[in-house]
This record gives C-alpha cells, structure tokens and sequence, in this order.
C-alpha cells in the first residue's frame, strides 16, 4: 500500500496539533498502514528517550552562587568596559569639543557661537551707534556698539532698506551697553523701569527682531519678560546671518543724556 | 532590592533602563529550569552550569534587543541553546562520562548495575544523537520535547510561521531517529 501521509502530519498528531480533520485522517489512516504505525511509534519513544535523560542534581556552589556571580559580572563588565575605553574617550571628548568650538566660530566678528550663548572676544574698538527703536513713544536710545558698523550707519534694519545693502558686519556685531544714571526710561508714554547697572541682552532673530530679553551681569541672566513684552518683535539690528539668532548686549540710554 | 513576584516584563524593562540588580530575580526565577535544558544538551553537570551562567550574562548584554510581551524564558533557551551548540561543537566529545564512572554512579544509586548502565548507555546515545542535530533542530527539539512549548509558542519564539514548525520539527525527528538508529547498529 502506498503512504501518503507526510512525516509532519504524524509529528503533528504526535504533539497533538493537528486540526480534527487533520486528527481523524490521520487515525484512518494508521489503522490501515503499519509503516506509519511503526514510525509513530518509534517518534514516541524517541521523545520519552529525550525526556528521560537524567538529569545530575546541579552543585551546591550553583544553587547558591549562581545569582552572586552574574550580578558580580554583568556589573563589572559595565565598569571595565568604560575604564577599559576611557584612555581612548578623554582624547576624543577634547578633540570634538574643539571641532565644536571651530566649526561655530564666527571669524569675522571673532564671535564664538554655541547654542544662543554667544561668547565674544574683543576685538573691536567700542564705536558708539544710534539704535533707534520706532514703537518705544519716540524715545530714542544708544547702543554704544562693539563691532566694525563705522560711526553714522544705523544698525536698525529700517524700512524700505534693502538687508542686502547693509554691511553683513553689522548683522554680526555685539552691542554692548551700560545702562546708566536713570532708570526710568518712558516707553510709550509708560514709565518701564530699567535695572540699574545690569546689562540688558536681548536675543534677536536672524531678521534682527527682538525674541527674548533678559537682564543681569551673570553669564546666565534673569529673563525680563516686562522689558520683553515692550521689545518683542521689534526691529533691533539688520537681518544677521540667515536662521542664526544672535544675542546682544544693548544699552537704553535716552539720547538726550548721551547728547549731554 | 527586588521580591519574586515582579512580572518579567517588569523586570525586564527595568533591566533595560540600567537597573542590574533587577535582573537577580530572573536568574533567581530561571536558573534551574535552564540548568535542565543545558544539562541534557551536554550531559555534564559543571558544563551545565557553565554554559547557565554564560547564558544569563549573554541574556543581560543583549537584554536591549529582547522584544518586550515576549516570553523571556524561551529567549534565554535560545541563547543558552546556541551557546550549548557551539559548546559541543568545540568540545566535540561532549564531555561524556567514562563508563567505568557511569557504572560506579549507578551501582550507588540504583539496583542492577546492568540494566542501568543500558538506560544509561540509551541516554547517551540520544545525548550524542542530539548533539549531531543542527542548531535549528536542536533548538525546535528542545523547545517542543523537553520543554513541551505549543507550536504557536515555538513559532513566537523562533518568529517563524506555524507551519514551518510543524514541519521543521518533523524533519528533526527524522534526523535524530535517523541519527539515533545508526548509532544502534554501531553499537550492535
């Protein structure tokens, strides 16, 4: 008689997996065929043979250590490995940072950019330039400027100006300012009182419109979010380098004690 | 510190986000089911216990690629199986106790020192026989046979469809009684 019945088909019975019509041709099938009959049964024995492998009773040593000595490796191997890395890392560490420091630095305004952080390094000689801020009820302030923008050129970007015809210096440069003698300075036909001796900075976008304003001498000054509300959006410098913000260092003396 | 009753998948997940002391409780929780799954792979106990350690500090460096919802024992198998099966591989001789041992140990436990240097003799030739199976047969035997996991479970773990367990599984049978008979008749 010919068998055929596939071997997985008895594996499957064996394991008892099969489907019920699988199940019941199968049983039809054995009562007929002893080839199959004889195989199925030597899969059986060959599986008690594979279960009743004796199995020793495992060491005192590994009942009770086992857990101490995979603890104790996987944690040492989290320690060797970044001792066993670290003469290779500390040199790498050092030579990224530098690549960081190269790659962000301005050449031209000797600026080192990191983040919005801006670091400087004063190259410049303090020139002093009229920043006029148009929305602050006609009040006029100075910046006392470090940069290469010449004596006369406004650094506000004004209307109608083309950004292209500014120097890009200007959209470069840090303005740096004192506040000085009153702290009241009128904006809009309001009295904003300005912190004494702080120095106020404000972040301005790559269009030169104010986004952030804070106060203090700290690397990490206090934000200002009075003086913020008043400057937001307002055109503080020409249009910087394109999606670069830049921070600066601005003072609000009126010009009337400058002119004094 | 860590009590029994945490799941695996909560330990687990811990074990992911660096907490190594979550992992005790796993080795706690699977060491001797694993010892048996390795001891009848190579058939000697210190070796056993070798490879059951080597697995669970394989399991923990690789812990990062363990699918979570899976079941974690049948993850550590496969490692501990595929560790066994290049364990075997290199020793090749699999570590058998000499039969002169076999003997003394049996006489000691049991009665008839004949008869079960016989079963003994039955229980290393299947050893052997399995060890010649390739890791894929190996594992899907030892899976299905000594740890009676359903096909629907084998296939989880193997990520492999049913039906490929099902005949994987019976092409390894035929292999090992293939395997198995020939070493019979060496022996006859």
């Amino acid at each position: 008689m010919k068998c055929d019945i596939p071997h997985e088909l008895l594996s499957g019975y064996l394991d008892g997996e099969l489907t019920n019509e699988q199940k019941k041709r199968i049983e039809e099938h054995l009562k007929k065929c002893t080839r199959c009959q004889e195989e199925l049964k030597e899969l059986r024995q060959l599986d008690g043979y594979v279960r009743a492998v004796e199995v020793e009773e495992p060491s005192r040593e590994f009942v009770f250590g086992l857990n101490r000595r995979v603890m104790k490796a996987v944690t040492r191997r989290r320690t060797s490995l970044f001792f066993r890395f670290s003469p290779v890392l500390a040199p790498v560490a050092v030579a990224v940072l530098v690549l960081i420091i190269l790659v962000n630095i301005d050449r031209q305004a000797g600026v080192v950019h990191i983040g919005h952080r801006v670091l400087y390094a004063e190259r410049f000689e303090h020139k002093d330039v009229e920043l006029e801020i148009p929305s602050i009820g006609g009040a006029r302030y100075y910046a006392m400027e470090k940069g290469v923008v010449s004596r006369g050129e406004e650094a506000v970007a004004m209307p109608g100006v083309s950004p292209a015809a500014r120097a890009p210096e200007a959209a470069k440069k840090m303005a740096e300012v004192d506040v000085r003698d009153e702290a009241v300075s009128e904006m809009a036909g309001e009295f904003i009182e300005l912190p004494e001796d702080k120095i106020i900075r404000a972040i301005v976008d790559s269009t030169g419109k104010v986004v952030k304003v804070a106060t203090g001498n700290s690397i990490v000054p206090e934000r200002d979010t009075v003086l913020e509300n008043r400057l937001q959006g307002q055109q503080l410098t020409a249009p910087t380098v394109a999606g670069r913000r830049t921070q600066l260092y601005v003072d609000f003396t009126q010009k009337q004690e400058k002119d004094n | 510190m860590y009590n029994n009753t945490e799941t695996d998948e909560v330990l687990i997940e811990r074990v992911k986000k660096g907490d190594a002391e979550a992992y005790n409780p796993l080795v706690e929780r699977y060491k001797l089911p694993l010892y048996t799954v390795m001891y009848r792979m190579v058939r000697h106990r210190d070796d056993a216990e070798d490879l059951v350690e080597e697995a669970f500090i394989k399991g923990f460096r690789a812990i990062q690629t363990f699918e979570t919802g899976r079941p974690f024992f049948a993850w550590l198998c496969k490692i501990a199986v595929n560790n066994a099966i290049n364990f075997l591989k290199k020793e090749r001789r699999g570590k058998m106790q000499p039969i002169e041992q076999v003997e003394h140990t049996l006489t000691a436990k049991h009665g008839d020192p004949v008869e079960m240097t016989e079963q003994k003799l039955l229980q290393e030739r299947i050893a052997a026989s399995m060890a010649q199976l390739d890791d894929d047969d190996r594992t899907i035997l030892i899976l299905r046979i000594d740890k009676e996991f359903s096909y629907d479970e084998i296939a989880n773990i193997l990520k492999i469809p049913r039906g490929t367990v099902m005949s994987r599984l019976a092409r390894a049978r035929q292999k090992l009684r293939k395997i198995f008979k020939s070493m019979e008749e060496e022996n006859q």
